[in-house]
C-alpha cells in the first residue's frame, strides 16, 4: 500500500515540474495544455473523498504559484476532484471496480481510460476557461477545444511512455 | 458530539470541497484588491522563485548575444552622454553647482525570472525584491531603455510581482511625442505587440508613426520614455476622440533585463492630490 503512495508523491512531484517548466513555455495565443489534473485521474479509487479533494487543492494551488494565477488552477482542479466519484460511476465498466484496483490503462484498458480521461480532462478545461474569461464566446470555444485536444495527446502519451500501474 | 464528528466524517469530500473552493475562488476574484496578501500563492514566494531562478540561469545563455547587443548600444548611449563628449558651450563651467536639483527617479535593474504574454492577466517575476528598494507602484521599464513593461503590484523580500502591460486593467497615461496630446493607453488582449491609446480629441494632428511616450502624469513612470509608434487609428462615428492602435517598442515575450523606476516623491504627490481630492 505505501507503494501506492510513494508512486503519487514522486508523480505529484513530477507533473508539477513538467506543467510549470514546460508546458506553461509552450506561448501559443491563449491557449493552455494542461497534464496536470492526470494526478487526480490516477489517485486510487478507495481513497477517502476528502482527501482527493484536499489532494486537488494541494496540486492546484502549486500551479497557481507557477502561474501566478492566484487560486484558478485550484478552484478548478477542487471541482474536478469533487465530481470525479460520479464521473466514474458514468463510464462504469461492466461488473463495477474491483476493490483495489487501479484507474489506469493498464488495469482498465485503453478504451475506457480514454474515455475516463476525457470527461476529466474537458470538464477541467472547460472550468479554467469559463473562469478565466468570464464570457462565453468563439474565442472561448476554440481555446477549450484546442486545448482539450493538445491535453488528452498528453495525457494518452504518458500512459504511453510510463504505463503505470498504480 | 459523536454525532456531528460521525457527520463530518461521512461527508468529508463535500465540506472539504466547500471549504478549498471557496478559499480558492475568494483567493482568484480578490487577487486585485489585495495583491500584497495573496502574493504567497505566486511565484513571488521563495520555492517557486528559486526554481524559476534557476531554470533561467540556464535559458539564459541562449539569448546572450541579443542581450549583448543591446547592452553595448546602451553603452554607447550613455558614452555620448558623458562630458567628455561633449562641446561645452559654458565659458567657466566651475561655477555651476547642481544644487538645484534634486534625485527623484531611482533606477534599479533586474532580471525577469517569470514571465507570460498570451494570458489575458499577465504577470511578471523579478529577481528584486524589498531587501533590494523595490516598492510596490515601482514602474518597469524594458532593460534597452526603450518601451514600458509593467507596474510592480506585490513585492517580497527577494523577488516582486509586475502586472504587465498586457494586462486587462493596464491604463498608463501617455502623450503624443510631437505635440503634447495625453490620452490613455489600455490593452484589449488580443495582440501582444499592440496596445490601444485613447482619449487623444480629434482635433489632434497625428499620422503614422508618431511616437508615444509616457506623460509622467502619473507617479509610476517619468516623463519621455519611449511607448511605441502609432500604428493605425480611427474615429469612431459620433466619438470626440482618436482610437490609435499603438505598436510597441518593446518585445515583450522575450524580454530578460528590466530596470524598476521607484518615484521617490510619490507619496508626497500622492497626498498633496488625495487631500485636494477628498474635499
Amino acid at each position: 500500500m505505501s507503494n501506492v503512495y510513494t508512486a503519487n508523491v514522486f508523480r505529484f512531484i513530477f507533473l508539477i515540474l513538467v506543467q510549470g517548466l514546460v508546458l506553461k513555455g509552450i506561448e501559443l495565443e491563449h491557449i493552455n495544455i494542461f497534464l496536470y489534473p492526470l494526478f487526480i485521474m490516477l489517485l486510487p479509487l478507495e481513497l477517502a473523498h476528502g482527501l482527493v479533494v484536499l489532494a486537488a487543492f494541494c496540486m492546484g494551488l502549486s500551479i497557481d504559484m507557477f502561474y501566478d494565477s492566484f487560486g484558478l488552477h485550484a478552484a478548478s482542479l477542487v471541482i474536478v476532484a469533487f465530481a470525479r466519484p460520479l464521473l466514474c460511476a458514468l463510464i462504469e465498466p461492466r461488473g463495477g471496480y474491483e476493490v483495489g484496483q487501479s484507474l489506469t490503462k493498464h488495469s482498465l484498458g485503453f478504451r475506457w481510460f480514454i474515455r475516463y480521461s476525457a470527461i476529466i480532462s474537458f470538464s477541467h478545461i472547460l472550468i479554467v476557461s469559463s473562469l478565466e474569461d468570464l464570457s462565453i464566446g468563439w474565442l472561448w470555444l476554440a481555446r477549450i477545444l484546442i486545448g482539450f485536444v493538445l491535453s488528452l495527446f498528453l495525457v494518452i502519451l504518458y500512459q504511453f511512455i510510463f504505463n503505470p500501474k498504480q | 458530539m459523536n454525532k456531528i464528528g460521525l457527520f463530518l466524517l461521512k461527508y468529508n469530500g463535500l465540506f472539504a470541497f466547500f471549504i478549498l473552493e471557496i478559499f480558492s475562488l475568494y483567493l482568484y476574484f480578490s487577487q486585485n484588491m489585495t495583491p500584497e496578501k495573496t502574493a504567497f500563492v505566486s511565484s513571488a514566494n521563495r520555492v517557486v522563485g528559486g526554481i524559476y531562478d534557476y531554470s533561467n540561469r540556464w535559458s539564459r545563455y541562449w539569448n546572450l548575444a541579443a542581450v549583448n547587443d543591446s547592452l553595448a548600444k546602451e553603452n554607447a548611449r550613455l558614452r555620448m552622454k558623458l562630458p567628455s563628449s561633449q562641446f561645452s558651450h559654458l565659458i567657466d563651467s566651475a561655477t555651476i553647482k547642481d544644487t538645484a536639483y534634486q534625485q527623484q527617479y531611482n533606477y534599479t535593474a533586474g532580471v525577469v525570472t517569470n514571465n507570460s504574454i498570451n494570458r489575458l492577466h499577465n504577470y511578471l517575476t523579478i529577481n528584486r525584491g524589498a531587501r533590494h528598494g523595490v516598492r510596490i507602484n515601482s514602474g518597469v521599464i524594458n532593460g534597452s531603455g526603450d518601451g514600458v513593461v509593467g507596474v510592480i503590484r506585490a513585492v517580497s523580500n527577494n523577488y516582486s510581482i509586475a502586472m504587465s502591460v498586457l494586462h486587462e486593467d493596464t491604463r498608463i497615461s501617455s502623450k503624443v511625442k510631437r505635440n503634447g496630446y495625453f490620452g490613455t493607453l489600455t490593452w484589449d488582449g488580443d495582440n501582444n505587440h499592440h496596445m490601444t491609446l485613447e482619449a487623444i480629441p480629434k482635433h489632434a494632428l497625428i499620422q503614422k508613426g508618431d511616437t508615444i511616450i509616457t506623460s509622467g502624469f502619473s507617479t509610476i513612470f517619468p516623463e519621455g520614455i519611449i511607448v511605441g509608434c502609432i500604428d493605425t487609428f480611427y474615429i469612431e462615428p459620433g466619438s470626440n476622440f482618436y482610437t490609435i492602435d499603438v505598436a510597441l517598442s518593446a518585445d515583450l515575450s522575450k524580454m530578460q533585463y528590466v530596470y524598476l523606476v521607484d518615484d521617490l516623491f510619490r507619496e508626497e504627490r500622492k497626498k498633496l492630490e488625495g487631500g485636494l481630492l477628498n474635499e
